[in-house]
């Protein structure tokens, strides 16, 4: 690390083409081209950036539009806009309330979500809790997974320790936008040590302890421990282990 | 092919650990990413592990799991340096062995453009004891010897090196960790070393 006292500040208002390089502060306000990797405390940008390259930062926070050609490495990422990286992105608390799409992994600490998260790739985290909608491509590892449905959501297979899914609440608003937006979840395979289910589609869920809430359709139900079902839900088969 | 492979349903079977435990582990880089290997079977897609290997691996995750964080494994298992070949030049310009242990090593194992990470480890350990003066150069001899030959018995797992003396007699001992050892009174105990904390002061170093 270079010495934080003496780096430049990149402040871009108005449209401008810059070079990357070790900034303390970005913050973009305008229109930004950045060609070449950034290494910054922060990064705000309220109005649209594109960076050539790779990105580590302290901080970042989007309320504009990002695009990011390489990989990001952050300790702290807000987006309440959007973002697009092309790399993997890894953090320790990553929140997401309004769209984030990468197409690589995502790994880190903490996955807040409210908005909408795609990974082409696995999304790893000791805590992810989503409120909103995501399409993950891979694997979705939690030690906790929590799962509110807002929207579609999507995973090839999720696997952890604790995985939690529940429909959102039943609010008026919800209940308006249900025949538009189909809250459900779809997966491969759920594994897990205590798993709970609420409108979920899934061929194999797997793990110790498992109640399947209203609403699922699963194929084959696996378990060690303890099983409870609601007569809503269709498991065309479940065996004890 | 199918018996050097072994599906994740058999593997929990076979050595008693959850999806959670397998699922952290992996998230903590225990397990690399690519032993996970998918493969369609007829019930849809399954996840197929190297047998041996996973085997192998699980059984020293559980073993070592009490004495040694899972953070501190995942550094111990991270193939960057451990199975790397690391060259004397690289010890000598980050200062991590000095010249006179770096001649005893030498001494001991032939010169040659890079080294086994285990061995550097030896030297690391050598040096150690010689810096706080508690160990002539001579007895760094026996003591490269002694963990030359019996160190890879450990297998990894965590052990202590015991330097006694007595009577001006040194003597080198390995021990598993935490294993009570009494001596008679005559015995100095010059010096206990961990062997996990000097491997990973020494990759410390070398990153």
């Amino acid at each position: 690390m270079m010495n934080q006292d003496n780096r430049p500040d990149l402040v871009i208002h108005g449209s401008v083409h810059a070079s990357g390089g070790v900034y303390r502060e970005v913050n973009v306000q305008g229109f930004g081209k950045i060609k070449g990797d950034v290494e910054c405390l922060d990064l705000h940008c309220a109005g649209h950036v594109s960076i050539d390259g790779d990105v580590q930062a302290t901080r970042v926070k989007v309320e504009g539009n990002a695009t990011v050609r390489g990989a990001m490495k952050v300790e702290t990422m807000e987006v309440y806009g959007q973002i697009d990286v092309n790399g993997d992105v890894d953090f320790t608390e990553l929140r997401v309330d309004g769209s984030a799409k990468v197409h690589g992994n995502i790994s880190g600490e903490e996955i807040q979500l409210r908005g909408f998260l795609k990974s082409t790739g696995d999304c790893e985290a000791e805590v992810f809790k989503a409120k909103g909608a995501f399409t993950i491509g891979g694997l979705l590892n939690a030690g906790r997974v929590e799962i509110d449905l807002h929207g579609g959501c999507e995973a090839r297979e999720i696997g952890g320790e604790h995985i939690e899914v529940r429909k959102a609440g039943n609010s008026t608003l919800n209940k308006l936008i249900k025949h538009i937006f189909n809250n459900t979840l779809s997966v491969g395979t759920v594994e897990g040590d205590e798993i709970y289910l609420e409108y979920t589609r899934a061929k194999v869920v797997r793990g110790n302890n498992i109640e399947i809430g209203p609403g699922c359709e699963i194929d084959l139900v696996e378990y060690t421990g303890e099983f409870r079902k609601d007569n809503s839900s269709q498991i065309k088969e479940h065996r004890m282990q | 092919m199918d018996h050097d492979f072994i599906s994740k349903k058999e593997l929990l079977e076979l050595t008693g650990i959850s999806y959670g435990q397998l699922y952290r582990w992996k998230r903590k880089s225990l397990i690399p990413e690519d032993w996970f290997i998918r493969r369609a079977t007829f019930t849809g897609q399954e996840t197929f592990f190297p047998k041996e290997q996973i085997l192998a691996r699980i059984d020293k995750i559980i073993h070592m799991k009490d004495d040694l964080s899972l953070d501190e494994l995942a550094d111990m298992f991270s193939p960057n340096l451990a199975g790397s070949m690391i060259k004397l030049e690289d010890l000598t310009k980050q200062n991590i062995v000095s010249k006179s242990a770096l001649d005893l090593f030498v001494q001991h194992f032939g010169t040659a453009e890079a080294y086994p990470f285990q061995h550097i480890l030896y030297a690391y350990m050598v040096e150690r004891l010689l810096v706080t003066g508690e160990m002539s150069l001579d007895e760094g001899k026996g003591l490269m010897q002694v963990l030359e030959s019996h160190y890879p018995h450990f297998q990894g797992k965590p052990c202590e090196l015991i330097f006694v003396r007595k009577m001006g007699i040194s003597a080198f001992a390995l021990a598993s960790s935490a294993s009570e050892l009494y001596f008679d009174h005559s015995v100095k105990v010059v010096s206990r070393l961990s062997v996990a904390s000097c491997l990973e002061e020494l990759k410390a170093k070398l990153t």
